[in-house]
């Protein structure tokens, strides 16, 4: 063989074994008809969705519709927003803040650097968990706030602080703390960020399992969502990566978004993956960018 | 840990509606430790006291039922601003807490 053809016959194989590994990699899943959802309009995008926003888009609309609260045909309407009226002013969230502010102080005593690194080289954290996640050029990775923790407690403390563990949600939720009130801005300019967000977004309509559920099941209009689902009536998913890591009272302990995806996932009989799987961060970019727009309400209870 | 309780008070039409949130394991003494298959000894409150103006408004007998980090909500009719608020509890190994506020 002539070396231009060899190498011809070579680049079609690594072509063919290229799409066979994407395909093998992915098996077949049915997808739930797919929603119009334009990233562009964030948490807007809920106006001609389930158009719900506007019972729950202000603390002023929430106050006016509290009424509906225990009200099983009109409570969805308030996508459990009222939670974060915070009427009692205290729950084990804000004292998972405590805990995260006084964890945070004393690692950054052992390394001042950590704090440094959690605040990408800047002076002080205030503000900046409403950017994630967000692309690293240098990780060349999507980071999460949990994911960030992790990265950082390793390379500068050399300490493994994994996502989805008591500390990392305490730390995480003390960082996002300090953004409570910031609209989130995930950058849809990043080319690398919207490959995410397209990834996540054929996640939220892959259905999967034993009782071959996607997310869109019950979450997209015509579907169960507003409906009942056993005890439930399901929600919009605007706005809702929003107030995690939050205080789960069900569970009795703060609970990352990846782990309610993992427990969502153990509800629809399917395979539960672990925090920081790439599957869940796409399914996070594309949770976040529903929520583009709203405040981060950290802490929160739910 | 910083402070032992949170309090939150609040005077609507005369009356002072107090949120108190403890911080504390309550464990029952039920419990045990998968992987030893030790029983996490008992730890819960038992005499929880509140004081307004060094008068006792509530006082309350505990048992190992109420849930971690307890929140206790209750109101005081004729409190008024100003009023010094104290929450003391003692558990069942003799531990003791007090926290105080002033009624706004």
């Amino acid at each position: 063989m002539r070396p231009t053809t060899r190498w011809l016959a070579l680049a079609a194989l690594t072509s063919i074994s290229a799409l066979g590994l994407a395909t093998a990699a992915e098996p077949y899943r049915e997808q739930y008809p797919p929603a119009r959802i334009d990233p562009a309009r964030g948490v807007d995008g809920d106006i001609g969705f389930s158009d719900t926003l506007p019972f729950w888009r202000t603390e002023a609309e929430l106050e006016r519709n509290a009424k509906w609260v225990g009200d099983p045909n009109e409570q969805w309407k308030l996508n459990w927003k009222f939670m974060d009226l915070d009427r009692v002013e205290l729950h084990p969230g804000h004292l998972a803040v405590d805990e995260g502010e006084a964890m945070a102080a004393r690692l950054s005593q052992r390394n001042p650097a950590f704090l440094l690194c959690l605040a990408d080289g800047g002076s002080d954290l205030n503000g900046r968990a409403a950017a994630y996640p967000k692309y690293d050029a240098r990780l060349g990775r999507i980071v999460t706030v949990e994911s960030h923790i992790e990265h950082c407690a390793k390379t500068v403390l050399s300490e493994e602080i994994r996502q989805g563990s008591p500390a990392n949600n305490k730390l995480a939720v003390y960082f996002k703390s300090l953004s409570a009130g910031m609209p989130i801005r995930v950058d849809l300019g990043d080319g690398k960020l919207m490959e995410s967000y397209r990834r996540g977004e054929r996640l939220f309509y892959a259905k999967t399992g034993q009782l071959n559920f996607a997310c869109a099941s019950c979450h997209v209009p015509g579907s169960i969502m507003g409906h009942k689902l056993r005890g439930e009536t399901p929600t919009t998913p605007f706005a809702d990566a929003a107030h995690y890591p939050t205080y789960r009272t069900p569970v009795g302990a703060l609970e990352s978004l990846q782990e309610r995806f993992a427990r969502c996932h153990s509800q629809m009989r399917t395979l539960q993956l672990k925090p920081g799987d790439p599957a869940y961060v796409d399914l996070e970019v594309f949770m976040t960018v529903l929520s583009n727009g709203y405040p981060v309400s950290v802490p929160s209870a739910r | 840990m910083a402070e032992l309780m949170k309090i939150r008070t609040k005077l609507v039409d005369g009356s002072a509606h107090i949120v108190v949130l403890m911080i504390h394991p309550m464990e029952t003494g039920q419990r045990k430790d998968p992987r030893s298959g030790q029983v996490y000894p008992a730890h819960f409150i038992q005499h929880v006291t509140a004081s307004i103006n060094d008068k006792p408004v509530l006082l309350a007998q505990w048992g190992p039922a109420i849930s971690k980090n307890p929140l206790l909500g209750f109101r005081v009719k004729g409190a008024k601003a100003g009023d010094s608020l104290v929450i003391a509890w003692e558990d069942n190994k003799g531990e003791k807490a007090r926290a105080t506020a002033t009624i706004a």
